[in-house]
């Protein structure tokens, strides 16, 4: 399952050198000509570093650009998106739609409208999460790479304890349904 | 850069804000006019960015859109909040139930049900 990634999560997840990981989980990742203007394009003329780690990624293959096709610029002309969303969110939701894929959305306005148009989504810090259950990183990976995560997304402390308690006891029931089995 | 004439007409500015003006205007080797153009350019940008900004801290906008309404690319939005420590609001319940959509998701379906029946944490 290829997952589509919005701004926000794409330079999150560049910052943190989390990109390869989520790679991992995803089988693969993809972003919307908009997501691409706007992290690299506008994010390299201005200077910033994180645009060129992200704009290597492209070149290396390992993040797809995309430009979206019929099916989802119908989607995107019909749907009814709040004006509280970007353009490059807006194209994200209606792609992750019409490809029936997964969708990385880091903020609730864009979550919500994920919810609206029937789309399976999830955050930066619940794809850690899933990383773990897929045997890909160890619970002491996760914590890293959360608090990796939590500095450079500025997670509130409430959160990132809610996340360290998620993820201790999610690692303890995959450890129990390992030994039972 | 283009730039347009604004006539304020009689603009009523402190005794202390005009003499500042004059102190900068001495200082740097420059018009009054120019120091008052320079800050007001710099104050208007300022002003958009907070008040983006601001509007992202209240869940009104996403980070995207924030950056786009303050005409600053979302690097420099990402910058600004995250020095100001500016927020969106956030809701538990919601980050539990994404956490159980996506064991459900990689069919761990018990520990979905462990994860939405935990106790909150208290703060």
């Amino acid at each position: 399952m290829t997952a589509k990634l919005d701004a926000s999560a794409l330079i999150y997840l560049g910052k943190a050198d989390l990109l390869s990981l989520a790679d991992k989980v995803y089988h693969g990742l993809a972003i919307t000509t908009s997501v691409y203007n706007e992290a690299v394009t506008g994010g390299q003329s201005a200077g910033h570093r994180d645009a060129a780690r992200i704009a290597r990624a492209v070149r290396d293959g390992s993040i797809q650009v995309v430009s979206l096709a019929l099916a989802a610029q119908n989607l995107l002309n019909r749907a009814t998106f709040p004006s509280a969303l970007g353009p490059g969110e807006q194209e994200t939701i209606v792609e992750a739609a019409a490809q029936q894929c997964l969708a990385v959305l880091d903020d609730v306005r864009a979550r919500t409208a994920a919810v609206v148009m029937g789309i399976e989504f999830c955050r930066t810090e619940t794809l850690l999460l899933e990383a773990m259950v897929a045997g890909l990183i160890s619970l002491s990976e996760f914590e890293a790479s959360l608090l990796r995560l939590a500095q450079v997304r500025n997670m509130k402390a409430s959160e990132l304890a809610e996340l360290l308690r998620l993820g201790r006891l999610i690692s303890e029931g995959l450890q129990h349904d390992r030994t039972s089995t | 850069m283009t730039v347009q004439a604004l006539n304020l007409g009689r603009l009523n500015i402190e005794a202390e804000t005009l003499e500042t003006l004059n102190l900068l205007a001495q200082w740097q080797s420059t018009s009054r006019a120019q120091v008052i153009q320079r800050l007001l350019r710099d104050g208007a940008r300022q002003a958009r960015i907070e008040y983006a900004a601001g509007l992202y801290g209240r869940g009104d906008l996403t980070l995207e859109k924030a950056a786009l309404m303050a005409s600053v690319n979302i690097y420099d939005m990402m910058a600004y909040t995250h020095a100001h420590s500016i927020l969106p609001p956030g809701d538990m319940a919601e980050l539990r139930t994404d956490v159980a959509s996506m064991l459900v998701r990689r069919k761990q379906y018990e520990l979905a049900a462990q994860v939405l029946q935990i106790e909150p944490t208290s703060g």
